[in-house]
């Protein structure tokens, strides 16, 4: 009779991973990152626009003579948005309040207006009235800027390749005009 | 005694005490992400000055290397040097010219000499440029009155490129 053969498997090692010295690096990494890191947000290094943009901006901007100058009084009592187009003067007056809060949408809605017809323009002179906080006037650069993320967009055409191209961005460029006033 | 008793106490026995460090390695994997994700690289530090609310924008340009110019309720600060005080966030008499209420001069003084000073540097240094830029870290509750003086101040000390620090979204 054949004798029975029997065959030990071999045991399972069960072995602990050591995480000790990833423990204590990250003991040590944590710190530092929590001493250095900046929790408020410095803003990111972005260039999301076409060329086309670029150049129309920066022609806006050599344009010393400008043929149309779009600038908006603001103060607590109205928005007053003014288009010089060569010396012919449209004055659109409208609310600056809603609640307690400024009118941002009603800006909002006639700066686009005003963009429509005046694609290649791109700065704003904004004139705030002495009663508006730095807040408010932060508010309604940030409505001229651009039209948002959901909000029409505007075509320019380049003058040199007759490229088109599409943005949100309204009057990226805000001065203000009355600095040197008395 | 049952069977299962007894085997218990006898692992109970041969056992030795490790500690389950599985879920703190978690923990802190979770939290480094989360700190490196937020670690800023820029090179320009803009710490906000304690009590000085600035004021939050959707704007995404990042900032640029400039003299500090910090506006807070309290006083004007070029840098860490305090160079005018406030009284409620408002300019005091003393500090603004008699002929002209928008010019303040200390700030005026302070400016140019910082102005000259970097000139000065520029002439001798080819890699410096004068550039006239400021960077304001301005108070989001003050009046545009008080912001007014001090941007015409400064502008008229040379810094005619301003910035304006904000909070992002």
């Amino acid at each position: 009779m054949r004798k029975k053969t029997i065959v030990k498997m071999p045991e399972e090692p069960n072995y602990d991973l050591d995480l000790a010295p990833m423990l204590a690096m990250m003991v040590a990494l944590i710190p530092i990152l929590l001493l250095s890191t900046v929790f408020v947000k410095v803003k990111i290094i972005e260039s999301p626009l076409p060329q086309v943009i670029q150049e129309a901006i920066a022609e806006d901007q050599k344009n010393g003579e400008r043929k149309v100058e779009i600038s908006l009084e603001a103060s607590l009592k109205g928005f007053v948005l003014v288009v010089d187009n060569n010396g012919r003067k449209q004055r659109k007056r409208f609310s600056a309040t809603k609640g307690e809060e400024l009118n941002l949408d009603g800006l909002k809605k006639a700066l686009i207006e005003v963009k429509k017809r005046h694609p290649r323009s791109f700065q704003l002179m904004l004139k705030p009235g002495s009663e508006l906080s730095y807040k408010q006037i932060v508010q309604i650069m940030d409505t001229a800027r651009d039209t948002g993320k959901n909000g029409p967009e505007f075509t320019v055409k380049s003058s040199q390749t007759e490229e088109e191209a599409s943005t949100n961005l309204m009057f990226p460029k805000v001065v203000f005009g009355n600095l040197m006033e008395g | 005694m049952s069977r299962v008793t007894e085997r218990m106490r006898q692992n109970n026995k041969k056992s030795t005490f490790v500690l389950q460090l599985t879920a703190m390695v978690d923990m802190f994997t979770i939290l480094l992400v989360f700190l490196l994700k937020s670690y800023s690289t820029s090179a320009v530090n803009i710490t906000p000055s304690e009590g000085l609310n600035l004021p939050f924008s959707t704007s995404q340009e990042a900032p640029i290397e400039a003299l500090k110019l910090v506006v807070a309720q309290d006083g004007v600060f070029v840098g860490d040097q305090r160079v005018i005080d406030f009284k409620d966030g408002q300019v005091l008499n003393e500090d603004m010219s008699k002929d002209d209420p928008d010019f303040l001069t200390k700030l005026y003084a302070y400016l140019e000499k910082e102005a000259t000073k970097t000139q000065e540097i520029a002439a001798r240094n080819q890699a410096i440029q004068f550039t006239g830029r400021i960077l304001m870290q301005a108070d989001e509750n003050l009046s545009y009155v008080t912001l007014k003086k001090v941007m015409y101040t400064a502008s008229l000390a040379g810094y005619t490129d301003l910035k304006m620090a904000t909070i992002g979204e």
